[in-house]
This record gives C-alpha cells, structure tokens and sequence, in this order.
C-alpha cells in the first residue's frame, strides 16, 4: 500500500517538486524577509526656526538608524500630502522661537505627526522619538544647570539623569528576533505544508477513481490509512532536517537542547498533523455518500478547508475559538507545553524557555502568531 | 450581422457563461459556506484575536526600599502596557516565577533608593526581562526606560529645588498626533489586513479552481468547440468571482468592520470597491497563469501557496513595506498586493482619491494586463 502510494508520488513530478522545495525556500523567504525590526522610517521636517538648536536637534533624527530623511518641507499641507501618499510615516515639526525658549529655560513643545496604519510600528516610533527627546532634552537640562547653578558637569549630570536601568534580557540574551522568528517560522511551514500534501495525496486518490479499487480490495481502513500516510511522512522527516539544518546553519540560531528528543517528538507531532487531514477527510467522505464522485467534489473542501485549520492554528492558540481542526490543535497545544515544561525542569535559566506562559496569558496579551506556533521548538532553544 | 449586433451576441454570450459559472460555484456548498465564513467570522476572529502590541505584560515587583520614592515609581506602571501581578521577597524567587512563565519581567528596587535620589546620588533599578518573544521583551525594556528615567530626574531635581513647576525647565516635549488611527487601535489594522489577505487569496484560487476543475472533467474541449472565444471563457470565470468576492467584500466591510470595529470609509466606498474589481481580476491573472500550467488540483494548490503565500507575507500587511529589505522590495514590485495595500489604506482610512493614488492604481493595471494577456496567450496555445 506504502510502495503503490510512493510511486504514485514520484510519477507526479512537479507535486514531487513542490513537496520539497516549498518548506525551504518558505523558509528562507520569510526568515530574511520578514523583519519585523522598526527602522528606517522615513520622515519628513518642517523647520520653523532655522536656528542652530533647531538644525542639530533634528540632526539627531537624521542621523538615526531609526529614521530615514526624506526631506524639508515647506508646511504642514506638504505634510499631509507626503503623508497621504504614504512617502513618509512620521514628521517633525520645529516651532519658532525654539533656541531661544531653551536658552532661556522654557519649555518647548514639538509637534510630532504619526502614521497610525501600523498601530506596532507607531508605538514603536513614538517611543523613539521620546527617547531621542530625552536626550536632547537632558543635554540642554546639563547646560542649563551649569550656567545657571554653577555646577560642574558632574555634579549636573547626576541631577540630570540620577536613575538609570539595568537591564537582563532572559533566554534570548542578544535579543535578536531572528532567535524567536526562524523556530517560529520552521514550525509554521511545516505545520502547512505537511497537512497539504497529504490531504492532496489522499484526494487524488478520490478524484482519479481509483478509490472504487480500494473499496473493493481487502485492503483495511487501517492499512489504507497507514499506507496513504508513511510517504508523506517520510517527505516530512526530510523536510525537517533540511530545515534545522538551515535554521542552526545559515540562520545561526542555536540549538541548546537535546537533538534525538527533539527530533522524535517532532516526528510524532507531524504524525498528528498527517493524522488529522484523513481524519477529516474520511469524515468528509462518508458525509459526502457514494453517488457522484467523479465532480471533484470532495477536494476543493480539502484544499480550502486546509487553509483556515493552519492559519486558525496559528492564531487561536489561546484556545479562545476552536479552528475546525480542534483536535489536533489541542494535542498540539499539549506536546508544546509537554516540551517546555520537561526541558524547564531539565534544564537552567540560559537553556529553558518561557513559552508556557504564553498559553496561559488571556487573550489580550497574545502576541503575533509565528510566536505562538514555536511553542515547543522555543523549548529546546 | 452588423457590428453592433454582433458585439450584443458576444455580449451575452459573455453574460451566459458568466451565469453558468456562478450556477456551478453555487452548487459546490462547502466552498461558498467556506467563503462566507471567510469574509464575516474570520475577520471578526482576526480582529478581537491577536495583539502585537505589549499589554498586560506581568510585572513582579522587587522593592528593597519600601520608600515613598519606590511606591510612586512602582505606581507609574499601569495598564494597559503592564499588569502588576504581585511583591516577591528575594531574587531567586523571582527568576523561578518567570521560569514558569507567571510573569515576563522583574523589577528590582535597591535599598536607599530614595535617599539616593533625594541626596543627589546616582543609582539603579533592576529590570529582567524575558525575551523570548524578541519585540515584545523590547518593548518591555523600553517602556520601563521611558517611566523610570523622567522619574528618576523629576525626584532629584525636585528635591534640589529646582522643578517647582515644569514651566522653568527647558524640556523639549513632543506633542504626538498620531493620523489615519488615531486611537491606534489594533483592530482596525488586525481586521483589515485580514480582509485583504481574504481577497487575494480568493481571488488567486477560485477562478484558477474553476479553470483547472474543467481541465480534469474535460469539459473544456466542449467550450473549445463551442463558438466561444478563449478570452471569453477565461474572462467569465474572473467576471464572475470577481463579483462574488466583491459581494463577500462588501458583506465584511458592512457586516464585519462597520459596525463591530468602527472602521471608517474616509474615501469614496465606489471608489474602493472598483479598485478591489481592479486588485481581483489582476490577481485572478495570477491564478490563471498557475492553472494553466497545472494539471491537477493538488498543482495548483501547490502553485498557488507557492506564490501567494510570500506575496500575502510580504508584500507590506504585517509590516510596512519600506522596512523590508531590499531585494525584496524589488520582487514585491511584482506583487498586486503590495500596491492594493496602499490603496486601501488610501482610501478607507486617509481618504485619498485617484488623485493622489493614481501610481498604485496605474501599477496594478499594468501588472494585470500582463499577466492576463500572458495566461489567455498560454491558454490558447494549450488548446490549438
């Protein structure tokens, strides 16, 4: 059953293809394509005051890495066009009198315009630009304070800025995104592309008609099944190494837990996945009744059905609505949280993870999906 | 036969094969109950489900100093960015809380903080932060820089007598207006994004479903045979998903983003929906370019995630499409997507009009007319 599922995979060459090369060139797409990294926002200045404060207070957004300079504008009309046209997301307005309201110690206010699309991003933006406020803000607080007061730098200094934050980052200690992305990502493509191909396999099965030669053969429902199912895991099992080989290889995240675990709870949670397609599928094909099998029918539910299972996966892990495959996503849920516990206790704070609590946390405090799906893979990072 | 009789024979020619299509897609329920479910429930879902941004992340207070200084301090931490959750006694305890997860950041305060302050000294505040949620842990950080540090210049300048008010101070405030969402309410962007990531996969898959359906059955040689030209059996299908996603669209918006999340339609509605018209048919000739080259189902499908899933990734929906990297910008030129983002948000929340949109808009007509004249070339070819 095995061997006749194979060659019917092989003879479909572009199937064959697709099978292997789409996990890893997702991979690689996503992995160095989708930063989400907020830099290089591009904005736009509107200077008013034309004084030296002015020009080196926004030098210092200039030559930000945060901030790309588009350019002055003229007034605020440009602005709103420039903004409209999506050409810039931010800009900086200069009031006048700007030097000298600082130089004689009064406060100034500048105007800040934000392209709200992107709630993230505007969050983000907004606290880059208080930040570098801050810092000017503290540069002229020190000038202030020592011409006015007498004191020297030092002394001003600690008035200034008295407290400061130390801070530890845990279980990703250079914090890089592309730590917590590419498991992430492994996960996600994986978790796609497996249920396709074996939903696809099984259904060329229906459409060709050759479904009528099982049903008449004495082959069992749980041979078929089995049979259906050991090619399409076998792709998977490779689809697997090539990727954690580019993940540890070309992405460098680093693999602190231990490899021949991880390698089998993986294959058994592949194993769930290919088991729940049948397991709609047959579901399907009994509801659907033997009268015409030959419309093709029965596979466009598959293949669209397929799609709202992985993606509802991904983002109702909090168990708020149940996907249409339920099942498998609470076994998932289960494994990962089984993962992460067991490599807590085994292992210290530098090699465990923190990817429990993200189940446990209400709703309003989840986060993007891809987190969501690296559960278990996060807990041998 | 004079012209005119002769275009109004094409013309409903046209018009019953557009009428069959819409009969066979009528008749497959899993699909159209999967469509509609699609544009109304899993938009409302996508929108009350998901947040990038931090909330509620749980704090655990370490306070060695008990004073009025750590109190207030303590105190500036407040929804909706951060939960306090509860004191701890010792640090260890505080590394096993966020081992299992009951909290995502420590916060330590030394003792003598407030004398410190008080007294002009310098001093510090502990933050351990977990990161394995990178932006989230970031954020985290930079929220708490943002409370701590004012406080801690507030307090010394303070108590040296020197910010009776803040009116003596030059302090460069910034005075945010944020346009387009002004709330900045996450639901608005969360459902959008979803809508759009709906229409184009649609769009990509039903018409190539349907091409590729007649290509098993073999009905398409009786089309073939039939008076019908190519173009217009190819154009029926996309005229007629084209409406029915336009139909599906239209029940999101009113049904989904009106009156639950109170999205705006800062431009013209007509505008919108003849630009989605536009965004379909230049995707479907996406579609029709992979059905052509398939030739099974399961081909297509593979195609089809093949390309849409990148271009639904990257083309600018979850992030702004300057932040990308370069080369992938330069693919994503290719991508109808990425300019139908910039029309959307142009019109529904800036309410630009063609005016200031007319370079996505001519991109995407350009793009279309390519790919559909490449895939009837095609088409022709395979049956001639």
């Amino acid at each position: 059953m095995a061997l006749k599922e194979w060659k019917e995979t092989t003879r479909d060459r572009l199937f064959l293809l697709l099978a292997f090369l789409l996990p890893a060139l997702w991979l690689v797409v996503f992995g160095y394509g989708l930063n989400l990294d907020v830099e290089d926002i591009p904005f736009a200045v509107v200077d008013r005051d034309q004084s030296e404060f002015s020009r080196e207070y926004l030098q210092r957004f200039i030559q930000s890495r945060y901030f790309s300079f588009r350019g002055y504008a003229h007034d605020e009309h440009t602005l709103d066009r420039l903004l409209t046209e999506t050409k810039i997301r931010a800009a900086i307005i200069v009031p006048e009198r700007f030097q000298e309201q600082l130089v004689a110690g009064e406060p100034v206010a500048v105007q800040t315009l934000l392209d709200g699309t992107f709630p993230l991003h505007t969050d983000i933006a907004k606290g880059y630009v208080i930040a570098i406020n801050q810092a000017f803000t503290e540069d002229r607080l020190l000038d202030f304070l020592r011409r006015s007061r007498g004191l020297t730098r030092e002394q001003a200094g600690v008035l200034v800025r008295p407290l400061s934050v130390e801070v530890r980052y845990l279980y990703n200690e250079e914090v890089r995104s592309t730590w917590s992305m590419v498991p992430a990502l492994v996960m996600f493509t994986l978790m796609l592309a497996s249920p396709l191909l074996t939903a696809l396999g099984v259904v060329r099965e229906k459409e060709t008609g050759s479904i009528y030669n099982i049903y008449s053969s004495t082959v069992s429902r749980a041979e078929f099944l089995t049979g259906k199912l050991l090619p399409y895991i076998l792709i998977s099992l490779v689809n697997v190494c090539v990727l954690w080989l580019m993940a540890v290889g070309l992405f460098q995240v680093p693999f602190k837990g231990h490899f021949l675990l991880f390698f089998f709870a993986f294959g058994a949670l592949r194993l769930l996945y290919h088991g729940n397609r049948p397991a709609d599928f047959a579901a399907g094909a009994d509801a659907n009744g033997g009268v015409d099998h030959h419309d093709g029918r029965g596979h466009d539910p598959d293949h669209f059905v397929f799609r709202p299972a992985g993606s509802r996966r991904l983002l109702n892990t909090g168990g708020e609505s149940p996907g249409p495959s339920l099942p498998g996503h609470v076994l998932h849920q289960y494994c990962a949280r089984q993962f992460s516990e067991r490599c807590r206790r085994r292992g210290s704070v530098g090699g465990s993870a923190g990817a429990g609590h993200l189940c446990r946390r209400d709703g309003r405090a989840h986060v993007s999906p891809l987190y969501q799906a690296a559960e278990s893979m996060r807990g041998m990072v | 036969m004079t012209a005119g009789q002769r275009t109004a024979r094409w013309a409903k020619r046209l018009g019953a094969l557009t009428w069959k299509e819409l009969l066979q897609l009528s008749r497959d329920l899993p699909l159209l109950l999967f469509l509609i479910y699609s544009f109304s429930l899993s938009v409302l879902v996508s929108g009350v489900g998901i947040t990038m941004q931090l909330t509620n992340a749980e704090v655990l207070v370490h306070d060695e100093d008990q004073s009025p200084s750590s109190r207030e301090l303590i105190h500036r931490f407040q929804p909706p960015y951060f939960a306090l959750v509860g004191t701890i006694r010792d640090a260890r305890q505080g590394l096993q809380q966020l081992d299992q997860g009951r909290a995502m950041m420590v916060l330590g305060i030394p003792p003598r903080f407030h004398e410190a302050l008080v007294s002009g000294e310098r001093t510090a505040v502990q933050l351990l932060v977990d990161t394995t949620n990178a932006p989230q842990g970031l954020s985290a950080a930079a929220y708490t820089l943002r409370i701590a540090v004012p406080f801690g210049s507030e307090t010394a300048l303070g108590s040296a007598g020197l910010s009776g008010t803040k009116t003596s101070m030059p302090l460069v405030s910034s005075e945010h207006r944020v346009w387009f969402n002004p709330t900045q309410d996450e639901r608005w962007f969360q459902s959008i994004s979803h809508l759009l990531r709906m229409i184009t996969l649609f769009a990509v898959l039903l018409p190539a479903a349907a091409l590729v359906r007649e290509k098993e059955r073999g009905t398409v040689e009786q089309l073939l045979v039939s008076p019908l030209s190519p173009f217009q059996i190819m154009f029926s299908k996309v005229l007629a998903m084209s409406g029915v996603i336009l139909l599906a669209t239209a029940l999101a918006l009113y049904g989904v983003l009106h009156p639950w999340f109170h999205v705006p339609m800062k431009g013209s509605a007509l505008l919108f929906f003849l630009l989605t018209a536009l965004h379909v048919f230049t995707t479907a000739g996406f579609g029709l370019m992979a059905a052509t080259l398939a030739k099974n189902q399961a081909q297509v499908a593979m195609m089809a995630l093949f390309f849409v899933g990148p271009m639904l990734l990257l083309s600018g929906i979850t992030s702004p499409f300057e932040s990308m990297p370069q080369w992938v910008q330069g693919i994503m030129t290719l991508s109808p997507l990425r300019y139908y983002i910039d029309i959307t948000y142009g019109v529904m929340l800036k309410g630009a009009g063609l005016d200031l949109l007319w370079k996505p808009v001519g991109a995407m007509l350009l793009l279309g007319g390519t790919l559909f004249g490449a895939g009837m070339w095609r088409f022709r070819r395979q049956f001639q």
